[in-house]
């Protein structure tokens, strides 16, 4: 890891985060495809490394790029543990949908996520002029309905019987934020 | 000549706003090669049919950088020009027009100012942005007065910006914002 050029985009407290890097794509692998990860983010089929090095790959338009994903660098341990980003971006209604993913699991229930979440909300409304994020979670992920409930994201819509997870349906919540509101709580 | 069909999307007083059509390729490369109305948008290289086909099929999803219609003539029932964004920025709600009224022969009859003002109130209704640009040359007053008329502001002169016939001539940025239109629109009988 000697000589790694930082490529820090936004600077948080106990994190930042960065572009992400395709020399990282393994990392990444392994994040996407861990049983207890994948289990939460809804992702069923196994994902290739050549798959995740195709979205990383430099968009034609960067202007209208439809996914932006960060690394979530822990700056104390001096690692990515995590990914996070808007997916599903909308610029005519300024939407976009939340994805998060910490990927190293010994950095679970320590903050990490609602830190990374709040530095997202701050450059989708400041930066990129969105109106509206929205995250689609399902019940039993409970750790990051309560980082949420902390963000005071409102449930908004509940989704009956959405996601098909281990054998049985369960029902899916949208949780939602507004510029307004985000950014009047902020200062 | 077999007949054109046209595909309405914003119907307006006298003209239509209508998606391009692959068949009328030779007619928007020959509007953008017309000597007359070259002059003013400054073409100073010859259009391809194969240019706009190009253009035409590049599908760019639903928040395309840019978005070209065919100005349709409803009395005369046919397309007699081109009229549309030459970029957005989705990010900062801004988007740049372009207008070309192709066929001198329906010049001088408010149709730019039909065009310009339907395409304004798609702008700010449909596509949800803040502020609209339009450029010219000093020399193109039937487009920057449409500009005044319509109540835009000049809020740039880049000067002596482009060589015409043998002078340095300026260009002039004419500017809306979304919150001046909600005023300056009811002006107009063009819906």
């Amino acid at each position: 890891m000697e000589n790694k050029v930082k490529q820090t985009f936004i600077k948080g407290e106990n994190i930042e985060l960065w572009a992400p890097m395709v020399e990282n794509v393994e990392l990444y692998a392994k994040w996407v495809n861990s049983p207890t990860g994948r289990m939460y983010s809804r992702v069923p089929t196994p994902q290739r490394i050549s798959e995740l090095k195709k979205l990383l790959e430099p968009k034609p338009e960067f202007l209208v790029q439809k996914e932006i994903y960060l690394e979530i660098y822990h700056k104390k341990d001096e690692k990515p543990i995590g990914i996070v980003g808007l997916v599903d971006i909308d610029w005519l209604n300024r939407k976009a949908k939340i994805s998060i993913n910490i990927g190293e699991s010994e950095y679970w229930g320590k903050g990490i996520a609602g830190e990374a979440l709040k530095l997202l909300f701050d450059y989708a409304f400041e930066d990129l002029n969105l109106h509206k994020l929205y995250a689609q979670i399902y019940t039993p992920n409970h750790q990051l309905i309560r980082v949420f409930e902390k963000l005071k994201l409102a449930p908004e819509a509940t989704l009956k019987e959405e996601i098909y997870v281990d054998g049985k349906y369960y029902d899916a919540e949208i949780y939602c934020v507004y510029k307004k509101e985000w950014l009047k709580g902020n200062n | 000549m077999t007949e054109v069909k046209q595909y309405p999307f914003i119907e307006g007083k006298n003209l239509t706003l209508c998606a391009p059509n692959l068949d009328n390729i030779n007619l928007y490369a020959s509007w953008d090669n017309h000597p007359d109305a070259r002059k003013y948008a400054r073409n100073l290289f010859p259009a391809t049919p194969e240019s706009f086909k190009k253009f035409l099929e590049e599908g760019q999803g639903r928040t395309p950088r840019e978005i070209g219609f065919e100005i349709w003539h409803k009395a005369d029932n046919k397309p007699i020009g081109f009229i549309g964004f030459n970029f957005i920025n989705w990010a900062d709600r801004m988007g740049n027009i372009g207008l070309n009224i192709g066929d001198p022969a329906y010049w001088r009859k408010d149709l730019g100012l039909e065009a310009t003002y339907l395409i304004l109130e798609y702008a700010f209704n449909e596509l949800n942005l803040v502020k609209i640009t339009a450029d010219m040359y000093e020399m193109n007053a039937p487009s920057w007065k449409i500009c005044e008329k319509l109540g835009m502001k000049r809020e740039l002169v880049y000067m002596k910006q482009a060589y015409v016939k043998g002078k340095y001539v300026d260009s002039y940025q004419y500017c809306l914002f979304k919150e001046d239109w909600k005023n300056l629109r009811k002006k107009f009988e063009f819906k």
